[in-house]
């Protein structure tokens, strides 16, 4: 073998780029005609980002004009050829076949779709799929895109008063006994006889001349009552492959607050199955096969979902506190969507998992299951402003979000197989637009960790978990002695607080009895001792420092210190000058802190020498005397104060005036 | 083994012998293109490739080695064993399918991030291939739309149809030129 080109690395040989691109420019242009038809793709690129998180950006038709729900949508194999359609109805009595990035195929319904769904009626090779779309009662079948066939769901079982009712009714001339049918079918009603939608409109109307105008308006036409399809779904029956045969489920509004489910079987022309629940399904997800076993989750208009197994519903329900709006099952986990923006996650046998917070209400909910993925599901969440976010981990991790430009909401979303690309998702939007975002194939679905991949310039509001979260706060063991003293709190609780309580009473009076006695001994002393020594029993001294050399500015430093055994209270400290007037002190009186025994308490006075009347010279050096004083309130009420130890301060002479 | 590498190469100088990795999406007609290539006619009905399949011919005067990959998304992480004694590449890509471009930058993209690509300057043939059918883009607008230009490695565009050979010659030949200038350059 020949091993070329490996080892050392050349330096670049080719020519420069720009004429390789420049060259080529022209090489291509001459094979084929240049077209147009490529602008309107690079336009939409940079409008939308290529790649954000795991979506690959793959295709924007911002004027598609079909505003669906999730239920308008699916992806089908529709020729056999591995090349996956995608399909659209829409409230304008539309159905649209999509194929790669243009349309394929457009008709008319007959009647306002509900929903759309594709699945195998048999096993032929090539397998071709029939296509089905429920409008009103009606299933309209279709094989290789031509109308082929369409079932009617049968009309539901009618009272027989209220029948009597309105064919009495129908012998009689316009107007009369319209008020008797009125009271017999208000009397119905508050029996609890399930009323046709005639008659609940005729008891709707309060005018009596109008009540015999609708009842004229009934004649002549048979009294019927038809199930509405709210939603359809298929369930394989015997195989479970993405070509296995399947039944189509169908769940219809009965009577007023009355579902019922259908299941059909893979012709669609025969009634398998028939079951009945409170209140009107909204949303149907099956699961398992139906030969063997089966289960289907229905969650109703009024909040509560229904499990039905076999063929038979559960006793067990899941009351909802606010109306579902979206519902998704994903492995053992149902998810559903409420309108107060709160997913509630439950086992599929009802226990309660988790819920998820959404910072607004959400619009649609799509389960992502991909075998090839590492984690194998996620949860496709649209909100109502315009964010699609991808939850993993059950809903705990949130993945991936991005918006919507211009107040666009997605309506409908959808994630499957498009094209020849198995993980595309398709989106719906408000405005009419239709979106195509591909998974990528290197992309893992795994939380990105803080700081990482999410920084792809698109808005990611909530984003990862910090990684801090997951570090476990450093918590010691738990001692025995720990232990120990756990119990004994627990059992003698009240014991240990009350003697703690009492414990601090004591401390306190213990301590206000300290500080009283303090405050008494203070006061006594003066008058215990005879004041003729001057200082008495206070033993002060005083001593003061001049600080300053040259004047007229001098500090004068007194530190007085308390040297007997008791606090001294109501000093103050006086100083005078002499002779008087030569120096202005501030503060010439000052009363000192409490002088606490043993303790030195620091006093500074400023003394500003005063030029001499007259603007002599300087008199020279004067005197300044310090007198610490005790003001004690004498018998008679009026202050007297008893000098309790002086200095004199003998002033240097100042040069500076 | 330096040696004996040194003394074969010594010996096969004279003849010109390439090997050819061939990727590409799944359904692009790369099994399709290669047997068209060959000089043998063969019956151009394909299966789907599993995993990957050699091709071995030789064509004026040059051997090609040929590996064709699978590509299927499951088997595309197969195609990176092969870069490390690859002389050149040809990248098919269906100009039909439209939505899968993204796909296409995205696995051109994983590619070159490959240390492989980014130590040697292996040469890139493209073909956007199924030219016949109505819907197909442009050479021109496929490389505008995968953005090609900012490539660092010897590329060039080719229209294609591999049912019926055209423009499967001038590419080649392209590539056999690259290859061997790239050769001359790395010596």
């Amino acid at each position: 073998m020949i091993s070329v080109g490996s080892g050392a690395t050349a330096p670049d040989p080719l020519p420069p780029l720009e004429e390789a691109i420049a060259k080529e420019r022209d090489d291509a242009a001459s094979p084929a005609a240049a077209g147009g038809g490529g602008g309107e793709r690079s336009g939409t690129q940079d409008y939308q980002q290529r790649k954000s998180g795991p979506w690959l950006h793959a295709w924007h038709d911002p004027v598609a004009g079909m505003v669906c729900f999730s239920q308008h949508m699916c992806v089908a194999d529709l020729h056999g050829d591995g090349d996956h359609r995608l399909v659209l109805v829409d409230r304008k009595k539309r159905i649209r076949i999509y194929r790669g990035t243009s349309i394929q195929w457009e008709q008319r319904l007959l009647e306002p779709p509900v929903a759309v769904q594709c699945f195998y009626h048999d096993t032929a090779t090539p397998p071709i799929p029939t296509l089905v779309v429920a409008a009103g009662h009606q299933l309209f079948i279709y094989r290789h895109l031509q109308p082929y066939m369409k079932f009617a769901l049968p009309p539901l079982p009618i009272d027989e008063r209220e029948k009597d009712t309105w064919n009495r009714l129908e012998g009689l001339p316009e107007g009369e006994g319209v008020e008797e049918a009125f009271n017999q079918l208000m009397k119905l009603r508050e029996a609890g006889v399930q009323l046709s939608r005639r008659s609940m409109d005729l008891l709707a109307v309060d005018d009596v001349a109008q009540r015999a105008k609708t009842a004229e308006e009934h004649k002549g036409v048979p009294l019927v009552q038809l199930p509405a399809i709210s939603c359809m779904e298929t369930l394989r029956q015997n195989i479970d492959q993405p070509t296995g045969v399947s039944v189509v489920v169908v769940a219809a509004e009965a009577f007023s607050h009355k579902g019922i489910i259908f299941i059909l079987n893979p012709h669609v022309d025969k009634i398998l199955r028939k079951v009945e629940l409170d209140g009107t399904p909204a949303f149907v997800h099956c699961l398992g096969l139906y030969d063997v076993e089966y289960r289907l989750t229905v969650a109703t208009r009024d909040g509560t979902v229904h499990t039905i197994k076999n063929g038979a519903l559960l006793g067990s329900a899941v009351e909802l506190e606010t109306p579902c709006c979206g519902l998704v099952r994903l492995d053992k986990f149902i998810f559903v969507g409420c309108m107060d923006s709160v997913i509630h996650v439950y086992h599929f046998k009802g226990k309660k998992s988790h819920s998820i917070h959404l910072p607004c209400p959400l619009t649609t909910l799509t389960g992502l299951s991909l075998p090839r993925l590492r984690v194998q599901r996620a949860l496709l969440v649209t909100l109502n402003d315009g964010q699609v976010r991808l939850y993993g981990n059950n809903g705990k991790d949130l993945l991936h979000s991005f918006s919507l430009l211009n107040d666009d909401i997605v309506t409908g979303a959808l994630f499957g197989q498009y094209g020849r690309e198995e993980g595309a998702l398709v989106l719906s939007c408000k405005s009419g637009a239709i979106l195509v975002k591909i998974l990528s194939r290197t992309s893992t679905l795994e939380p990105a960790r803080s700081g990482s991949s999410l920084s792809d310039g698109e808005e990611a509001t909530g984003g990862p978990v910090p990684a801090e979260q997951d570090v476990p706060l450093n918590i010691p063991k738990k001692t025995r002695l720990y232990v120990e003293q756990m119990d004994r709190e627990r059992q003698s609780a009240v014991h240990m607080h009350r003697t703690f309580q009492r414990d601090l009473c004591r401390l306190r009076l213990k301590t206000a009895r300290a500080y009283v006695s303090n405050l008494v001994d203070m006061g006594q002393s003066p008058t215990s001792v005879p004041s003729t020594s001057g200082a008495g029993e206070a033993h002060l001294s005083l001593t003061a420092d001049v600080i300053g050399l040259t004047g007229p500015h001098f500090d004068v430093q007194l530190r007085i210190h308390n040297a007997g055994s008791h606090a001294l209270s109501n000093v103050c400290v006086m100083c005078v000058s002499s002779p008087p007037g030569l120096y202005a002190l501030t503060p010439a009186m000052a009363p000192l802190p409490l002088l606490l025994p043993q303790h030195t308490s620091v006093h500074t006075i400023r003394a500003q020498e005063q030029p001499p009347e007259g603007g002599g010279a300087p008199t020279g050096a004067g005197q300044v005397r310090c007198f610490v004083v005790r003001m004690a309130v004498e018998g008679r009420g009026h202050q007297a104060a008893r000098p309790l130890t002086t200095v004199y301060v003998q002033m240097p002479i100042s040069e500076g005036g | 083994m330096g040696i004996f590498k040194r003394l074969f190469g010594l010996f096969y100088k004279r003849r010109t012998k390439v090997k050819i990795l061939a990727v590409g999406l799944d359904n692009s007609g790369k099994t399709t293109l290669l047997k068209k290539l060959r000089p043998k006619k063969a019956d151009l009905s394909t299966v789907p490739t599993v995993g990957y399949e050699f091709e071995s011919f030789s064509k004026n005067g040059v051997a090609f080695d040929c590996v064709d990959m699978s590509g299927q998304s499951k088997y595309r992480n197969l195609w990176e064993h092969y870069f490390t004694d690859t002389d050149g590449v040809i990248f098919v890509v269906d100009a039909t399918d439209k939505l899968r471009f993204v796909v296409v930058r995205e696995e051109l993209e994983t590619m070159l991030s490959h240390q492989e690509f980014s130590r040697r300057k292996i040469p890139l043939l493209f073909f956007a291939n199924k030219m016949d059918l109505h819907d197909a883009v442009t050479p021109n607008e496929l490389l505008a739309t995968l953005q090609l230009d900012d490539l660092a490695h010897p590329w060039r565009i080719f229209a294609s149809n591999a049912l019926r050979g055209e423009g499967l010659e001038e590419g080649v030949g392209w590539l056999v030129d690259a290859i061997a200038e790239h050769k001359t350059t790395a010596k």
